[in-house]
């Protein structure tokens, strides 16, 4: 389990990340995180965290991850913003936001196979049931097709081809407008890895992320 | 009734028989996860996000519906409930069964002491420490499991309990327990499991868009018309909400439980009605007005064109029931003027619009409004109406009675004819306008009007009107031929600022729309390009020897405000600021906080901000170090919260002898700044749109601290000044009306440079004294004395001038100004400031000589929005007779003044002032001082600097 006191995270954050633990403290995991008025290329990354490069409309920002934590389902990522917004990702899919101006507080999957399994298997329907702010709009329940598709031309992928990508798409059945998920996933030997990400909270908030620095 | 016993005998069976899952006391057992008293009491001093860290990990966690209980917050909702008590106990609204129900059930509620909480969620909780509580041994914080259901609260008083709906509503779940009462109910209150209390319209007649209740929500619908009702619910549902979502339940309380899913079949969601424009701009349907109003502070441009008229409107509603505009109205076919004139430029007439609502809509009877259409101009389309509005769900029907050009058809007889026969002719129109047509006034022909609007979706509205006018009797004898009184039109709304419409009036023209509109108190931009505010630590720093040149940097960077010094007293911090500015003056101050808490030692426990301007001591912000700590870094419960900023009333003297300057800024004489500048002139005959647009460099020399050299140079970059040939006549001193002179005849322009020594009285008596060039026109010297007490509402200025008029190229020298060379003038006035404290309404009522010697009054009444947004009008009235004046009769606008601190995202001290008068005429023209007491002495103001920015809603960063 990797809840713990953040003054003990100071100590052993190293030793928890070798067990594939990974935790930030989220003083520092805020200070590291920018804004969006500085430009990302000239920014010097700390080797030692980890980063997304996540693009609003155009406007692009670096979240910090502050905890990376293995499951049953897969590992929970948490990154932060440098104004304290929240995203969590289960095996690169959004599960949680908290601070945006739209929130999917919790989002529950059910059927949902694991990236190897889509790999075989193709397409598949899973059930997604989630909690939306503001709007108590709780227990969304919508039916979600996933399916590959070719590499697309309009990601916005930076310092990687999206030819070096496996591309899978998610559509929610009667979507009510909102967009369609995308997936863009480096598999090394038969491992796959969400290294892309594109989801729409809303029909008007649509953002991308994207493992940061490249490294393939 | 029946069913209700029996579900009540029956849990108590199954209590008694100690079944699992089943009746309330199962429920109690199995809907908290984690309670503090029962293993998981909170460490003291332990973080709410630590304790939820400390949990567990159950997908089956309700975080939403989390309790955290203080025992300081009893005493307060000990109250509540003594309130809530009594309002029941005389509640002569309710039938006593009722009444004792919910005696009953509110009585056996505890005193919980819950505080609700924003948001909870562990990880963000520990990003933002001023949303996550400290907890004490003696707080309680309980985690639920997630429920399933939602209870209601029904007007008798009893409780009934249905599985939760996605997308079902306050209503849905009422029509299924209390079927026979809904009907009679007009609001529900909607008591989240997060403790929030919101009240929603529900009925068929009101109903507007709605959050959903969430699992573990408790709705309560009051039945309407009831007085007291209202009072009562409010008592209620915050009495409620301070219990965790299933009291009720833990209360062994008799449930109505309405099993299945079925149960509940959601149907449509509640829409909010969109308003929008008529072609006139107002609220309506095509050529009709309705009773409906806009929300306070919306704004509108509109545009619409029917052959042969195209309306240019600016609407706004700077209260609930009133709505305002102006309107430029072409005539495609008809000329300005002459040729030689105005070449081929169509005909414009200018007007002013006004709508009052006389009172609401109930469920019935309905909205009704009284309005003016046109009053003031030249009256060629003078109107007036009155007209009511009922909805019935997606339709709203309005009818109404139209007198001039909305009720020239005159299809049924005027109805004040009854009070005598001059209300069957209209009057003559107002000649040279600006004069209010009283003679014309709901006289002469009248006609019947009404329509329909239909909103099937919630950008769509469709559209269809009766028309009063048979356009037979035209203004300018422009009679168009009508096949049919019936119009029908179509609205978009394609995204919240922007309509498109489009419609077939006449039965044979069509008509295009496009509107624009805002909502002025809800302007803001996030300040995305600003220097993050430092974050808040927890302890001070231990350094006693700070770097006080990056402090003052730093306070600088946040605020925009000069530093003049830092100086410490004992544990007191001073911080000397001059030149504050802005709208959101205790933003600022919050970022100057955190600086100081980011540098100033240990030892200090107080910062105190001076704010100056030109070395006039104005006001002063004292900051109580640990409670604004406590208050950035910590969630507090209501009763524990400690005002940590305090507004207070100034010192006489900076100095003390027990001070020790620690910083102190170097002079900085010079200051300059570029800004574009832009100046338009707009209807006038030479072209609807003369503008010059260019560069503006205002600049200020301090020759000692309270005497300043300040002016400003102009650069013409860009103008269609080439077509403005036309000098309005005037009867009067050309004081003002050589605008096209002054605007044309340079490039380069001076219009500012002046001495002005600024000082103070005593505490409550500042005064100035300048010479120079005053303003575009006009240069000389003079005065001003200023009597304003701190936080006071009324301010009394005087200022005394005397000008003579400047060079037309605004540079230097009085010898080239036209018939007005060598004119020269005493002009002044005595000014009352009076802050209304109603509706955030602020008056100015001035009295004195204007530039052409004429004698008389201007009243300037401005109402501004939180974030300090504001709208206002004026109108000066003097000894000059209306033909003497001319054109408009007398002098009259209205402005609209918008911070920029709501537009850009990086704060800024300058402010968007936009005013618009018809006409630029010589009667009651004021002499435009750059540099104002008032002005000056702003923070003297609680309300001036007492300005919020609206919530943006924004992404403060990307997310």
């Amino acid at each position: 389990m990797c809840y713990s006191k953040r003054v003990f995270l100071l100590v052993v954050g190293a030793v928890l990340g070798l067990t594939g633990c990974v935790h930030t403290p989220v003083t520092l995991t805020l200070v590291e995180s920018l804004g969006l008025n500085q430009s990302l290329n000239a920014v010097r990354l700390d080797p030692q965290l980890r980063y997304l490069r996540v693009n609003v409309d155009g406007r692009v920002a670096l979240m910090v991850m502050g905890y990376s934590e293995p499951s049953a389902k897969g590992t929970l990522e948490t990154w932060y913003s440098a104004e304290g917004e929240v995203l969590r990702l289960l095996n690169g899919r959004v599960v949680s936001t908290a601070g945006l101006n739209v929130d999917w507080r919790a989002v529950r999957n059910k059927n949902l196979p694991s990236w190897r399994q889509l790999l075989e298997r193709k397409s598949t329907e899973f059930v997604r049931e989630r909690d939306e702010m503001p709007g108590y709009r709780f227990n969304l329940t919508e039916t979600v097709s996933i399916y590959p598709v070719p590499a697309p031309a309009n990601a916005k992928l930076v310092g990687l081809e999206a030819s070096k990508l496996v591309w899978f798409e998610e559509a929610v059945r009667n979507a009510n407008g909102l967009p369609s998920a995308r997936y863009g996933l480096r598999v090394v030997g038969d491992v796959p890895t969400v290294v892309y990400g594109e989801q729409c909270l809303s029909v008007n908030l649509c953002f991308s992320w994207q493992t940061w620095p490249v490294i393939f | 009734m029946a069913r209700y016993f029996l579900n009540l005998i029956c849990t108590s069976c199954l209590l008694l028989a100690g079944w699992p899952g089943q009746g309330w006391a199962a429920q109690e057992a199995n809907t908290h996860l984690a309670k503090s008293g029962h293993g998981s009491a909170p460490l003291a001093g332990e973080r709410l996000s630590d304790w939820l860290l400390r949990q567990a990990p159950d997908e089956r966690a309700y975080s939403f519906g989390l309790t955290w209980q203080v025992p300081a917050e009893r005493v307060v909702q000990s109250q509540l409930k003594v309130d809530l008590l009594a309002e029941l106990s005389t509640a002569s609204f309710l039938d006593e069964a009722s009444r004792n129900n919910l005696l009953a059930l509110t009585s056996a509620l505890p005193v919980t002491g819950r505080v609700r909480l924003p948001m909870v969620d562990a990880r963000w909780l520990q990003a933002n420490p001023a949303f996550d509580p400290v907890l004490q041994r003696d707080h309680e914080v309980s985690l639920p499991l997630r429920p399933k259901t939602v209870s209601v609260l029904t007007a008798g008083g009893k409780i009934c309990r249905l599985p939760h709906q996605p997308g079902a509503q306050a209503r849905h779940y009422l029509e299924v327990c209390d079927p026979q009462n809904t009907r009679h109910m007009d609001r529900a209150w909607v008591v989240q499991a997060d403790g929030s209390v919101a009240d929603y319209l529900i009925a068929f007649w009101n109903e507007r868009a709605q959050d959903e209740p969430a699992p573990g929500a408790l709705i309560w619908g009051a039945l309407r018309s009831r007085s007291g009702s209202e009072r009562l619910s409010r008592l209620l549902t915050d009495y409620l909400a301070t219990q965790p979502y299933d009291a009720f339940f833990a209360q062994a309380m008799p449930v109505h439980e309405v099993a299945g899913p079925a149960a509940l079949q959601p149907g449509r969601a509640a829409m909010t009605p969109l308003l929008s424009a008529s072609d006139w701009g107002m609220v309506g349907l095509l050529q009709t007005p309705t009773a409906r109003m806009a929300a306070q502070g919306d704004a509108r441009f509109h545009f619409s064109r029917i052959y042969p008229y195209e309306r240019l409107n600016v609407f706004v509603q700077p209260f609930d029931a009133l709505e305002a505009g102006f309107r430029y109205t072409t005539v495609l076919n008809r000329l300005y003027g002459s040729a030689s004139l105005s070449g081929s430029q169509t005909y414009k007439d200018k007007s002013m619009d006004f709508k009052f609502r006389l009172f609401e809509e109930t469920a019935y009877r309905p909205q009704l409004a009284v309005g003016i259409i046109d009053a003031g101009g030249t009256g060629l389309f003078s109107s007036e109406f009155v007209v009511a509005n009922k909805r019935f769900g997606r339709f709203d029907a309005s009818l109404g009675l139209g007198w001039g050009y909305l009720g020239s058809s005159g299809n049924i007889k005027n109805p004040f004819s009854a009070f005598g026969a001059n209300f069957d002719k209209r009057g003559a129109g107002a000649g040279t306008g600006g004069q209010v047509n009283t003679q014309a006034f709901f006289r002469g022909p009248t006609a019947l009007f009404g329509g329909i609007q239909y909103q099937p979706w919630d950008n769509w509205v469709f559209k269809a009107e009766y028309d009063g006018n048979h356009y037979r009797n035209e203004p300018q004898s422009n009679n168009h031929k009508q096949r049919t009184p019936l119009n029908f039109g179509v609205v978009y709304r394609p995204s919240p600022s922007v309509n498109f419409s489009a419609g077939l009036e006449r039965g044979n023209t069509l008509m295009l729309g496009l509107t624009l509109h805002t909502s002025l108190p809800r302007l803001g931009a996030p300040k995305v390009s600003d220097t993050s505010t430092p974050k808040v630590a927890h302890l001070p720093p231990r350094q006693d020897v700070p770097l006080w040149t990056g402090t003052a940097a730093d306070i600088v960077d946040m605020s925009g405000w000069g530093v003049q010094s830092i100086s410490r007293n004992g544990r007191v911090l001073q911080v000397v600021l001059e030149g504050a500015s802005g709208a959101h003056w205790s933003e600022r101050v919050e970022r100057i906080a955190a600086v100081l808490h980011r540098d100033a030692p240990a030892s200090i426990d107080t910062f105190d901000l001076i704010l100056t301007e030109q070395g006039v001591v104005l006001a002063e912000r004292q900051i109580r170090r640990s409670a604004w700590v406590k208050a950035n870094a910590t969630f507090s419960a209501p009763s524990q919260r400690e005002q940590s900023i305090v507004s207070a009333a100034p010192r006489t003297s900076l100095d003390s002898a027990s001070q020790e300057k620690v910083w102190t800024a170097t002079p900085s004489r010079f200051a300059y700044a570029v800004v574009p500048s832009w100046q338009q002139n707009i209807g006038g005959p030479d072209g609807f749109l003369l503008f010059r647009a260019g560069v503006s460099v205002p600049m200020q020399w301090k020759l000692a601290s309270n005497v300043s050299l300040s002016g400003a140079v102009s650069l013409n970059l860009l103008d269609n000044f080439d077509k403005f040939k036309y000098t309005a006549p005037s009867n009067m001193p050309r004081v003002k009306t050589y605008l096209r002179e002054y605007m044309t005849s340079s490039r380069l322009n001076v219009p500012n440079l002046q001495v002005t020594h600024f000082g103070q009285w005593s505490d409550r008596q500042f005064y100035s004294v300048y010479a120079g060039y005053l303003e575009s026109m006009y240069a000389g010297v003079g005065g001003e004395w200023l009597y304003r007490p701190w936080h006071s509402p009324f301010a009394l200025g005087v200022d005394v001038n005397r000008v003579q008029q400047r060079n037309f190229d605004q540079l230097f020298g009085f010898d080239r100004a036209g018939t007005q060379t060598g004119y020269r003038v005493d002009t002044g006035h005595a000014t009352v400031y009076w802050d209304t404290g109603w509706e955030s309404v602020h008056l100015k009522l001035s009295a004195g000589r204007y530039l052409a010697g004429d004698i008389g009054a201007t009243i300037d009444a401005s109402k501004t929005f939180d974030n300090g947004v504001s709208v206002g009008v004026w109108a000066t009235r003097t000894n000059v007779s209306a033909e003497r004046f001319g054109e408009g009769s007398f002098d009259k606008g209205l402005y609209l003044r918008i911070p920029f601190d709501v537009m850009t995202t990086k704060r800024s001290g300058n402010t968007a002032f936009l005013a618009y008068s018809p006409l630029t005429r010589d009667g009651g023209a004021r002499l435009n001082r750059s540099f104002t007491l008032h002005g000056a002495t702003m923070a003297r103001s609680q309300r001036e600097t007492g300005f919020v920015p609206a919530q943006t809603n924004a992404f403060r960063s990307a997310p």
